[in-house]
């Protein structure tokens, strides 16, 4: 068995003991990983494709948990909703790095790529997003987990009831009404 | 919205949420009916619902957000680099983007260039105006020991080498972060969180200097923390950079003639610089000491020592090297504008504070004292005169973080005394933690923690090492010391386990392996552990005394010197010891077998003489409990000499009137009694020389005699005091009766304690002194209250009593027998413990909860398997029917009935109460039984058979309450709903909810195309939710949502599922097959695993305990098993009995009993003690888990019940 794979189960079963230093370990190892397998889906041919963000999340779990260790459902679920947050800050870091690049650079702005025929958010939006998901964390940290799972894991509803051991109403209206504050948020800002 | 307060939008949102759960066209009279006194309110919602329609479809777009197409663009490969480099190949890199530029140049991130793109560097180009020549020449040379450095908290230096324009550059692993102090106060990390990351920085500095590298360079700019792993982490992930580079660059013969070049050229840093490096002196790894002080300095205060900015180099030198820095705890409460690099504009004693999280007072109180002492210590100007290494630096920060004595302060015995008392009024629970915590020396924060269990696992870590250093041994590559000291910590740690189940537990650790080969200390005869668990002294037979920092388990200090023979090793006595603690900790005393006695100051191993007395001396001493006198027995005239620590001078002797081989000397527990007792071969005047034994006691202060001798013919008397000192219990030796005594006057108190025909061998007080554990030479333990003299119930027995304690808590007898050691439960007098050895603990019983451990004899112990798995349970009663085979038995909610369903049809009621049956069969069932149950409320018993007929009898007056046939199809599960309104049946089309009372159809039937009907029902413990087995070949098991009537769980077993059972928390499903029973977990339709049922077969029926920890599976071959939910263990040995398949299994709510029923027609009635069960299922947890593991377990579900003395989450 992989030995990262083992030290990861380890880690992931040490955060429940409260040990910060597993859960900063933790932490890197799933950034690392989903950073890896990210940017070799991106080099990977196929453009206009839509991230496969909960292939990738999959995959992480898969490479870093072993499967034989039973690790208690708890542990479980909190590597996905862990992941899922690596997988946001991936994208958010990647959209920051390259906004703070157009602002110190060029002039040439990317607002509107067209890729297909979908017109891709700006970074700015995304960073926005963010933002206020940040904001949003503060008053109701579940909400703000759907749409981590939902939004940037890519989750189904069924899936984040599970993860977050919830019922899949309650799953659904979190949804509802996170991304009505969302929504709301960001546009107050605009 | 953030300006709402809490409340208000805790309101808003849970009524948002339920206006959304409904139609839309029903929220408006909804609202309007829950607000009908808050228009803001109901305006408020109302505002959100017509933003939830506008957010519709908001954020569903992902693929506009993460088109790869333009993600491929951030990720930055594709991006032009800002700085002109960009693009360009340096060596085997090429340059992405700039990312920083310093004192030395620029520092760029690049990436391999040969098709290795996972590979990112930072790569440093420096600047002009550096030797290359020198450098490409050194780096040659120094790369083979800067690629040695792999630690991850270092990053790597990878390559190095110059650049086509002729600059040096070095490649060096990419680290994202910012610099330390940087991160420290954007995080406002208060100042333990502080100084445990730099401990962190420590232990990477160490490990370097281990590799003979020293960073030269360290400053919070070359340390960086990358962000925290998530929102309840609060510390970051260390990298120090740079390492070698200083020496790389450092040009030794330019700094033998040019002293002050460095300085001058400018890229070493000032403001972290020490003397040394200032005057061009040699550099150390004490340099480095002194730099991380300095970044400790700033972390830990917001100010530098120094305010060099604006100096010229010659006044830099002054004040670097010559002027003492401010104390950190007098640098808080100064207010400086805009200091030197310092990031806040305004270094205030608030803001400052504030970026800790503290008050400006806490803060300096917090700094005051240790800290100020260990970060001016590492800031001496003298190298020498710093910490010598790093690791004596961060073992200091990490015993002021412990509350123990740090070496920066002169260890003044009132000084380590605040020490002691200032921890232990943190430890509040239990010091058997800090025991326990101690063994796991390996990990610093154990200490920290304080959690038996994780110590606990430290203790298995080192029982593994026992075993391989079996295997290591024959390599030869294991210290042996070292594995001695381990293994004794752990024995040590037995004696300060501070409850019972915490030693319990310890032990559990112990026997994780069954076969361990343990080596007790090879080499070592005795041991002692200080007070305060700090040092461990053992004493050898080379005559050498060695102390050991016990929780590192590193030697603490040289052997100590001037013991010129060997620690006398006494004869088991109970207060015979010969190497003896003060009771602060702060000395050593050890008896040695040349007659004399000798101390040894514990902390600096510095001897401080012997005790001054012309004669020799008997072996053995005692500490008065205020530690300022030693008592001693003369050898020449028998009388009980008294010294004084502090001068080691005579200042006393306690008169015999005996020649006499004084032994086991005690003082009271205030120390105003001292007893010993005696052995002489001449008798008193007037009497006959004969061999005695005497037991005589002293009034402390006035010298006086206590009352007279108490004379013994045999060796060995009795004698202890209560842990309260309020009594005093003597006993003669063979004597059959003990006298309870009043210690100042010796007098009895009350009756003396009779009853007994067997001479009393050994005592024992319980901790708070009520009752007294006698053991006799029968073989017997009794028990009596020490103040009365009563007798206690209970009796307690074991094979060849060796000693006797109770456990710290008083729950338990600690009994060491012939061949090992049992714990009797006071409670339960049952045998709760027992630990199979031979006879391999020395010990000393008397005083109460800590049996002592000590060493009987060199070479190896062997611990054996001693955790039997006791009998839990017994078949009791047998065949209410002689005939027909049992197909299902159901348990009666009150207890009282079991119902017998057998397969011709026929229900039988047991009285189980009674023990017989109650009543005439119930009979009006046709066909063979398929199910049978009892409504939750007792009152009906529903049963259906084969052939589709149901029927409900009411128990009471053994009539129908109703009957159903539904046609051919055979009926094949039953079940009542938890509130006992409904009743699903399921046949092979359909399964039907029923009105419980009527039997009408309640709904449609769950009627489903690809599922059809069901074999087996179970409703979720809420009612919510009905499971059922299904016929299908694909999906077996189906949990529909009754609610929405929507299958939304399906499980494929491995097998075809034949019984099913919910966890009482309705979160698992236990589903029995052919061959396994298998958990699933309902919610996220994982399987979670699998209780084996080997040759066997699977479950012939499950029952979940009613806490929902255990599992109890009935099996083909008359076996019942027990588990363990969450790890899924096995617990003890199957329960034997049933001649016959077992088909059903039920507990009694309580939890006291576990009944089954076999094919045969046996019933089985097992009074099971699940609490031993599930003690023993903390066992076989804490020998199977890893500590994280364990932590995981014992939060999940109820199990503190059970393994009560952790602490909470």
């Amino acid at each position: 068995m992989d030995a990262q794979t083992h030290e990861v189960t380890k880690l992931l079963l040490a955060v429940f003991n409260g040990d910060e230093a597993a859960a900063n370990q933790l932490w890197d190892a799933v950034y690392q990983e989903l950073q890896r397998i990210a940017h070799r889906e991106l080099r990977g041919e196929r453009l206009g494709h839509t991230l496969n963000t909960t292939a990738l999340v999959n995959e992480v779990y898969l490479k870093l948990v072993d499967q034989k260790m039973q690790v208690p459902l708890q542990n479980r679920r909190h590597f996905f909703a862990l992941a899922c947050r690596a997988m946001r800050q991936i994208l958010v870091n990647h959209a920051r790095a390259r906004n703070a690049r157009k602002r110190a650079g060029r002039k040439h702005e990317v607002s509107l790529i067209e890729a297909g025929e979908i017109p891709v958010k700006r970074d700015e939006d995304l960073l926005a997003l963010d933002e206020a998901l940040t904001r949003l964390e503060a008053w109701e940290p579940r909400q703000a987990q759907v749409i981590e799972l939902r939004f940037f894991g890519g989750y189904s509803m069924k899936e984040i009831a599970g993860i977050l051991g919830i019922g899949i109403r309650t799953a659904q209206l979190d949804w509802e009404k996170a991304r009505t504050y969302l929504y709301r948020d960001l546009r107050s800002d605009a | 919205m953030d300006a709402t307060p809490y409340d208000r939008r805790r309101e808003i949102d849970a009524l948002f949420g339920q206006a959304l759960d409904r139609r839309p066209e029903e929220r408006r009279a909804f609202l309007e009916d829950r607000c009908a006194e808050d228009s803001d309110l109901l305006h408020e919602v109302e505002r959100l619902l017509v933003d939830h329609g506008a957010a519709e479809g908001f954020l569903d777009d992902r693929r506009a957000w993460f088109d790869t197409s333009r993600l491929r663009g951030l990720i930055g490969e594709e991006d032009d680099a800002a700085a002109n480099r960009a693009g360009q190949r340096v060596g085997l890199y090429r340059i992405v983007e700039p990312l920083g530029r310093g004192g030395m140049g620029t520092v760029f991130l690049a990436e391999r260039d040969d098709g290795q793109f996972e590979k990112r560097v930072a790569l440093k180009v420096i600047k002009r105006g550096m030797d290359t020549d020198a450098i490409r020449r050194r780096f040659r040379y120094e790369r083979q020991i800067l690629a040695r450095l792999e630690h991850p908290n270092i990053a790597r230096l990878l390559d190095g080498g110059v650049t086509e324009d002729g600059l040096p550059y070095f490649v060096m692993e990419y680290v994202r972060g910012e610099p330390i102090d940087q991160y420290c106060d954007r995080k406002q990390l208060a100042l333990d969180d502080r100084l445990r990351l730099f401990l962190t920085v420590c232990e990477a500095v160490q490990y370097a200097h281990r590799n003979l590298v020293v960073h030269r360079d360290l400053k919070p700019s070359n340390i960086l923390v990358a962000e925290p792993a998530s929102a309840r982490t609060r510390a970051g992930r260390v990298k120090l950079l740079d390492f070698g580079i200083a020496r790389l660059l450092d040009d030794p013969e330019q700094a033998e003639t040019l002293p002050m070049t460095r300085t001058g050229l400018g890229w070493m840093t000032p403001s972290y610089a020490a003397p040394e490096q200032i005057r061009g002196n040699p550099v150390t790894t004490t340099t480095d000491v002194y730099a991380l002080g300095m970044i400790l300095y700033e972390l830990l205060t917001g100010h530098r020592p120094y305010q060099i900015r604006g100096l010229t180099p010659s006044e830099v030198e002054r004040v670097v090297c010559e002027r003492m820095p401010a104390k950190p705890s007098t640098a808080v409460i100064r207010a400086e504008s805009g200091t030197d690099e310092v990031r806040t504009p305004q270094t205030t004693p608030e803001a400052v504070s504030r970026l800790r999280s503290t008050e400006p007072d806490r803060l300096r109180r917090w700094l005051k004292g240790d800290l100020d002492n260990i970060i001016l210590k590492a800031l001496r100007k003298e190298p020498d005169r710093r910490y010598s290494s790093v690791e004596q630096f961060a073992e200091d920060l990490r015993r002021h973080r412990e509350k123990r004595p740090v070496l920066a302060r002169k260890p003044t015995r009132r000084y380590r005394l605040s020490r002691f008392v200032r921890r232990h009024r943190i430890e509040v629970t239990a010091a058997v933690l800090v025991v326990l915590s101690l063994i796991g020396g390996l990990v610093g924060t154990l200490w920290q923690a304080y959690r038996a269990t994780e110590a606990l696992h430290k203790v298995e870590e080192l029982a593994d090492i026992g075993l391989s250093y079996n295997v290591a041994n024959k390599a030869g590559t294991l210290q042996e010391q070292q594995l001695d000291l381990s293994l004794l910590l752990s024995v040590q740690a037995l004696r300060f386990a501070e409850t019972y189940e915490a030693r319990d537990r310890l032990l559990a650790g112990l026997q994780a392996n069954p076969h361990l080969v343990g080596y007790f200390g090879k080499q070592a005869e005795i041991a002692a552990l200080s007070p305060d668990r700090a040092v461990l002294a053992t004493s050898h037979a080379d005559s050498t005394i060695r102390l050991w920092d016990a929780r590192t388990r590193r030697p603490f200090g040289s052997p100590l010197t001037a013991a010129p023979a060997r620690v006398a090793l006494l004869t088991r006595f109970p207060n015979n010891e010969s190497l003896v603690f003060s009771p602060d900790g702060a000395l050593l005393a050890a008896s040695l077998e040349d007659s004399t006695i000798r101390l040894w100051e514990v902390h600096s191993g510095r001897f401080l003489g012997p005790l001054e007395t012309g004669d020799p001396l008997n072996p053995g001493l005692a500490f008065s409990p205020d530690g300022t006198q030693v008592a001693a027995g003369s050898a020449v005239d028998g009388s009980v000499i008294l010294w004084e620590v502090d001068t080691r001078q005579r200042v006393g002797a306690f008169s015999t009137g005996f020649e006499l081989k004084t032994t086991n000397l005690a003082f009271s527990p205030e120390g105003t009694v001292l007893t010993a007792w005696g052995a002489s071969k001449r008798a008193p005047p007037g009497e006959p020389p004969r061999l005695q034994s005497i037991l005589l006691s002293w009034n402390v202060a006035t010298r006086r005699r206590i009352g007279p001798p108490l004379i013994d013919h045999a060796w060995f008397g009795t004698q202890a005091f209560s842990p309260d000192g309020a009594v005093w219990v003597t006993g003669a030796a063979g004597g059959t009766s003990l006298v309870l005594r009043e210690p100042t006057t010796g007098r009895p108190l009350g009756q003396p304690l009779v009853g007994f025909t067997s001479p009393v061998q050994h005592l024992a007080f319980s901790p708070d002194s009520t009752v007294l554990a006698k053991s006799h030479a029968d073989s017997t333990i009794r028990l009596w209250n020490a103040r009365t003299g009563r007798l206690l119930t209970g009796q307690y027995t074991a094979k060849g009593i060796e000693a006797l304690a109770f456990s710290t808590d008083g729950g338990a007898v600690i009994v060491e027998e012939e061949n090992g050691l049992v714990f009797w439960e006071i409670d339960t007098q049952q045998k709760a413990f027992y630990l199979n050895g031979r006879s391999f603990l020395h010990h000393q019983p008397l005083e109460p909860g800590s049996l002592r451990f000590l060493l009987k004899e060199q070479g190896k112990i062997t611990l054996v398997d001693f955790a039997k798995s006791q009998a839990i349970g017994q078949l009791k009663a047998t065949a209410p029917r002689a005939s027909g085979e049992i197909a299902r038995t159901a348990l009666d909610p009150a207890e009282k009935r079991l119902a017998l369903g057998y397969d011709d049809g026929t229900v039988v009621l047991w009285d189980v109460v009674a023990d017989r049956p109650a009543g005439e069969s119930l009979s009006g069932l046709i066909g063979s039984l398929s199910h049978l149950a009892f409504s939750p409320d007792g009152t009906a018993l529903a049963a259906s058979s084969e052939a589709g007929r149901f029927v409900l009898w009411d128990v009471a007056t053994r009539g129908y309450r109703g009957e159903l046939q539904t046609g051919p199809n055979r009926l094949w599960g039953l079940a009542f709903s938890p509130d006992g309104q409904a009743l699903a049946l399921a046949d092979s089309s359909s399964i039907a909810l029923l009105d419980a009372a009527t039997l009408k159809p309640l709904h449609e039937p769950l009627a489903d195309p690809v599922f059809g009907g069901g074999l087996g029902l179970a409703f979720s413990p809420d009612g919510k939710q009905l499971a059922a087995i299904v016929f299908t070949d694909e999906i077996e098991v189906v949990v529909w949502d009754l609610a929405t009537r929507e299958a939304i769980r399906q499980f494929r077993p491995s097998g075809a599922v034949g019984t099913m059972a919910f966890s009482p928390d309705g979160t698992l499903l236990a589903l029995g097959t052919g061959s396994v029973a298998e958990l699933w977990d309902v919610e996220m339709g994982h399987r979670l695993g699998d209780l084996p049922g080997g040759e066997e077969g699977g479950a012939e029926d499950i029952a979940f305990s009613p806490d929902g920890r255990l599992i109890a599976t009935a099996h083909y071959d008359g076996t019942i098993r027990l588990w363990e939910v969450e790890r899924r263990l096995r617990l003890g040995e199957p329960l034997k009995g049933h001649t016959s398949p077992v088909k059903s299994l039920a507990f009694s709510p309580d939890e006291s009993k576990l009944y089954s029923a076999d094919a045969g027609g046996a019933v089985g009635v097992w009074p099971v003690s699940l609490e031993l069960w599930k003690t023993q299922a903390c066992r076989l947890a804490h020998r199977n888990l890893t500590p994280a593991e364990w932590q995981t377990y014992i939060e999940g579900r109820t199990y503190q019940k059970t393994c009560p003395d952790l602490p909470n989450p």
